[in-house]
């Protein structure tokens, strides 16, 4: 209890004796953490967009109007082996006329005249089980065309790529610039740490002629590391929980299509995430600061 | 308590501070260590306490060979040998009574024993009355005695001064040796390199003098120059 007692509060003490320095090492932290927490936010927005729609995705066959019932059955069996598809609904052209008469009566500005015939085709309607085998797919359904059943092929995978890209883009460059802010956050809690160690050298070289064992002189700095770091982490999580707000409203009205919910379930993985992170890098760059400092000052 | 076996210690610039040293020093014996300066004597009192390493040879203290302990052997060696040098050492921020039980509090001990061990410590120095001073408000004995308590408050088997008296004026001298025959009597073995020969001819005791790395004398009641 008393060994605690002490090593917390000399670590205390340390974070406060060299205020300039460890505010500093504090908010450098809270920016490695904001853009680590931002990153984690976009990505996981992004997935859950991807996800939301590739859902959605589907190739579409239009149907001739002259194709047999027999033929157009045994192409949708032909395409529900494949691996790739999760489903084939077919949609008459009555159900695809439905369909367009819905649709008119949700838009305003979009009147259906009285048409008499129905101009739609009939269709099949492929949902795939991963939205990254469409165009392979789509490439072996066009040879389709011309045998008498099928007109055309839809294949609309653009949104669901451009997605994919961005989320691979975001991932590399985040993890790049994540990479770089991680190491200027441990240069400077490195750095911090070596100052405090050498304001106390006195004390420490005291305390190892006396037989304090390394884990007494270390663990004061180790914890005032960890301190920088959460510090760090409530002021990154304050900003976010300030910004939140309005950001998130933003990204609705930028995307809005995406029925990206992100749930409370994940803001607390995101607090705990980003508090073990800080911990841990300010955990860690002490640690090895304070160790090579003591390795450095004692043969023993 | 002490035994040195043929110990050589040659630093990295070539210095060769120590040469083919035997040494043995028994439980509750009180030796000076004399030479003049480069002799040797503080590269002696670092191999003691495990600051430096034997080139080769073997330093042991308490039956342990010191060149082979663990790092983390190390803390238990400096507990058993307490060390007073001739600077003091003291930490400027602390008072006397924080000064002795930095060095019970770091090593772990509870409040009760940290208090009750500081105040036997600051008694036997003499300096009770001294408690809540600072270090700058101390004369030079009085800092002495602060270092002497603080290497003696975690019960050593071994103390080592290093030209205690250095830097203090002859009356003070005394005094500080005056404490420090009274530790040793009390049990605690007692190394002391020093340039005072008055203080040695005065008290007689086992001289080990240093020159040029080697122990070149060892009497039982020896005098400062052969």
């Amino acid at each position: 209890m008393r060994r605690i007692a002490y090593v917390l509060g000399a670590a205390w003490q340390g974070f406060w004796r060299n205020p300039v320095m460890s505010i500093a090492a504090t908010l450098t932290v809270s920016l490695m953490l904001l853009l680590f927490a931002f990153f984690i936010v976009t990505d996981r927005g992004l997935q859950a967009a991807v996800t939301a729609l590739e859902s959605k995705v589907e190739l579409v066959l239009y149907l001739d109007d002259g194709a047999k019932p027999s033929d157009i059955l045994a192409l949708k069996a032909r395409i529900e082996n494949d691996p790739a598809v999760a489903r084939v609904d077919y949609i008459t052209k009555q159900q695809a006329l439905d369909r367009l008469r819905e649709l008119a009566q949700r838009k305003e500005d979009f009147t259906l005249a009285d048409i008499g015939i129905n101009p739609l085709p009939a269709s099949l309607e492929i949902k795939l089980a991963n939205a990254q085998d469409t165009g392979r797919l789509a490439a072996s359904l066009k040879d389709e065309l011309g045998r008498g059943v099928v007109t055309d092929v839809i294949d609309n995978p653009t949104v669901v790529e451009k997605l994919l890209t961005i989320t691979r883009v975001l991932s590399i460059g985040g993890v790049a610039v994540l990479a770089m802010m991680l190491f200027v956050a441990l240069f400077v809690i490195v750095n911090t740490i070596r100052i405090a160690v050498h304001a106390r050298r006195d004390e420490i070289e005291i305390m190892q002629l006396v037989g304090a064992t390394d884990w007494f002189v270390s663990w004061p700095f180790i914890l005032e590391g960890i301190l920088v770091g959460t510090f760090g982490a409530i002021v990154a999580l304050a900003v976010l929980a300030l910004a939140s707000g309005p950001v998130t409203s933003a990204m609705v009205g930028f995307l809005d299509i995406l029925p990206v919910s992100l749930g409370a379930n994940f803001v607390l993985e995101l607090v705990v995430g980003v508090l073990a992170f800080a911990v841990l890098v300010g955990g860690f760059g002490a640690s090895f600061s304070v160790r090579s400092q003591l390795a450095k000052g004692a043969h023993a | 308590m002490i035994r040195l076996e043929d110990v050589s210690k040659r630093y990295p610039n070539g210095t060769a501070a120590l040469q083919d040293v035997d040494l043995t020093i028994d439980q509750g014996e009180f030796a000076f260590l004399v030479g003049s300066s480069g002799a040797g004597k503080s590269t002696l009192i670092r191999l003691l306490i495990r600051d430096e390493l034997p080139t080769t040879g073997r330093v042991i203290v308490d039956d342990q060979d010191v060149a082979t302990l663990r790092r983390s052997q190390v803390p238990h060696l400096r507990r058993l040998v307490g060390v007073v040098f001739q600077d003091f050492k003291l930490l400027p921020t602390k008072t006397v009574t924080e000064n002795i039980a930095f060095a019970l509090l770091v090593t772990g001990h509870e409040g009760h024993v940290v208090r009750e061990e500081t105040e036997r410590t600051l008694a036997l120095v003499g300096l009770s009355h001294r408690r809540g001073h600072f270090p700058r408000e101390l004369s030079g004995g009085e800092q002495q005695r602060v270092a002497i308590a603080r290497a003696l408050v975690n019960r050593p088997r071994v103390l080592i001064a290093d030209e205690p008296t250095g830097n203090l004026d002859p009356v003070t001298s005394w005094e500080i040796i005056k404490l420090l025959t009274r530790v040793q009597e009390l049990g605690t073995t007692l190394v002391m390199a020093t340039h005072n020969a008055e203080i040695v001819n005065a008290l007689r005791r086992r001289v080990i003098h240093l020159d040029h790395g080697a122990v070149v004398r060892d009497e039982r009641e020896g005098l400062y120059a052969a």
